[in-house]
């Protein structure tokens, strides 16, 4: 076959990882896993054999808290020691330039890891909370020059902060300058009725034959449920073959809800609990799905690990938490991603 | 639960299922469907069999599968330039879709008359001629259209949380 045909059916790279554990092993790396996704737009849960939201969970949803857009913020601000004392404990600021911006701002960055054998991107990475950092250091007096004269940078912001209970600022009156609008996150709510559900074997990760079904099959299943894609096709169906996994059983109706917003992984890890306490008492349901959507246009997605933003923008995760509590992690990159951890 | 005599299904309490809880289904369910327990009437249904998800995992483990979709997904619309008039059901938009789609075999797996937009699935071996086929296409019954193609994915679940369409007030 000839390059040129050869390039035409290239797959687009793509890296699905699963994680099988339990959820009360010591060395689960569940929350670990959570916390490190910083960026996340859509939580939603599916609860088959239930048709009404346990009050455990409802609370949660309730508490998930507000989230902020600020508009036209100078990115020199969040650089300021004032701000830094006030919010970030730990962190990191990373900035993801083009050739041009980056070359105008004049501070120490890396080329992308994808940006071909002529970089026309860069990662700025800057530790705020290093010592090296201080206020009236070299460093900090250079960030703060490059950002707010050399190439003053403006942007729309999301903000949310995990809030331990601390006194003093918050984002709300530290901004009210910049008129700070505050957002709820949107939850909406379903009852699912006869759903085909693919049947599952917490210890077949890879599915077996007229026993059980894969992780893969699993999640994109959950894709099909979550686009409310119907599944009772036929083979000769002229709009789509599109079918459930096999084996499957139908159950009678599941609970979907759905929240978007700017969520942090502390809420998230609560989500997680609270369906893993879904199992306290004996249930129905073989094994309930949470599912997690980070921003598309994030510069990273898990840790540090640079997030190509120029194509899908994919990074999701998605649990599987069975009535063990053993538990399956699926982690999904598109194109210009790392592998997840 | 009490097991019929005839199947040895093991059955619960109809209103213990609707709260997705057995706790009060272990109770008997008479022969006329009424719960000893909560009383109600609600009748008995089939209760799951429990399945042999007991054990937990001894140690976490890992798999990585790499490109390892067969199909890629596309949520597209179809934008119309000039005027209405142009009403497509779904299998109208199937039809377009193969005309336009170098003979691939593509599935509309969600289709919107009101938006004209859907979602399609095709192997993945053939994503980057059904996009440009779909880029190509100019015109429909002699009326200028173009096809959006709003994002695309090799995971369907991606689809339903794009955060490029994220709306604040």
């Amino acid at each position: 076959m000839s390059v040129p045909l050869r390039r035409l059916r290239e797959t687009p790279r793509h890296l699905l990882v699963c994680e099988k554990s339990h959820m009360r092993h010591e060395r689960s790396r569940h929350a670990a896993h959570v916390r490190s996704h910083a960026y996340n737009c859509r939580v939603s849960f599916l609860i088959p054999e239930c048709g009404i939201l346990p009050e455990a969970l409802k609370s949660v949803i309730t508490d998930i808290g507000e989230y902020y857009l600020v508009k036209n913020l100078s990115l020199h601000e969040l650089v300021t020691h004032e701000f830094i004392n006030t919010f970030v404990k730990k962190g990191k600021l990373i900035i993801s330039v083009d050739k041009d911006t980056y070359e105008e701002l004049g501070l120490q960055g890396r080329p992308s890891q994808y940006s071909g054998k002529k970089v026309m991107r860069y990662i700025v990475t800057i530790d705020l909370t290093d010592s090296a950092f201080d206020p009236d250091s070299k460093k900090h007096k250079r960030v703060l020059w490059a950002l707010k004269e050399k190439k003053p940078l403006e942007f729309d912001f999301l903000l949310s902060w995990h809030n331990k209970g601390a006194e003093g600022s918050t984002l709300m009156s530290y901004f009210s300058k910049n008129q700070i609008q505050a957002h709820q996150p949107k939850a909406t709510f379903s009852t699912l009725r006869n759903l085909q559900c693919p049947v599952l074997h917490s210890n077949e990760l890879h599915g077996k034959l007229e026993e059980s079904c894969s992780a893969q099959e699993l999640f994109e299943w959950l894709g099909a449920v979550c686009n409310k894609v119907g599944l009772d096709n036929k083979s000769f169906s002229f709009l789509s073959t599109c079918c459930c996994p096999q084996p499957s059983t139908v159950v009678e109706q599941a609970y979907l809800c759905t929240i978007t917003g700017f969520i942090l992984p502390e809420k998230i890890i609560q989500l997680l609990e609270q369906l893993c306490c879904y199992f306290d008492e004996p249930k129905l349901a073989q094994w309930v799905t949470l599912t997690v959507h980070g921003f598309a246009d994030s510069p990273v997605s898990w840790r540090e690990s640079e997030h190509g933003f120029q194509k899908g923008g994919e990074n999701l995760y998605n649990f599987v938490v069975f009535r063990n509590l053993d538990y399956w992690l699926q982690m999904a990159v598109g194109a210009n991603d790392d592998c997840p951890p | 639960m009490r097991c019929s005599p005839v199947t040895g299904e093991r059955r619960a309490c109809a209103v213990a299922r609707s709260l997705g809880s057995i706790a009060h289904a272990q109770s008997t369910v008479e022969p006329d469907g009424r719960c000893r327990s909560c009383d109600s009437n609600k009748g008995a249904v089939p209760l799951f069999p429990a399945g042999p998800n007991i054990a937990p995992t001894p140690s976490p483990t890992f798999h990585r599968f790499r490109n390892a979709s067969q199909h890629h997904y596309m949520k597209i619309c179809f934008v119309k330039f000039q005027g209405g008039g142009i009403r497509l059901n779904a299998a109208h938009f199937k039809q377009l879709i193969i005309s336009v789609g170098a003979a691939l075999p593509v599935d509309v797996l969600t289709y919107e008359e009101k938006t004209l937009s859907a979602i399609l699935r095709v192997p993945s071996s053939g994503l980057v001629k059904l996009w440009s086929a779909l880029t190509l296409l100019g015109s429909y019954q002699n009326r200028k259209c173009a096809f959006r193609v709003i994002q695309t994915s090799p995971f369907l679940l991606a689809l339903s949380g794009n955060s490029r369409e994220l709306i604040l007030d």
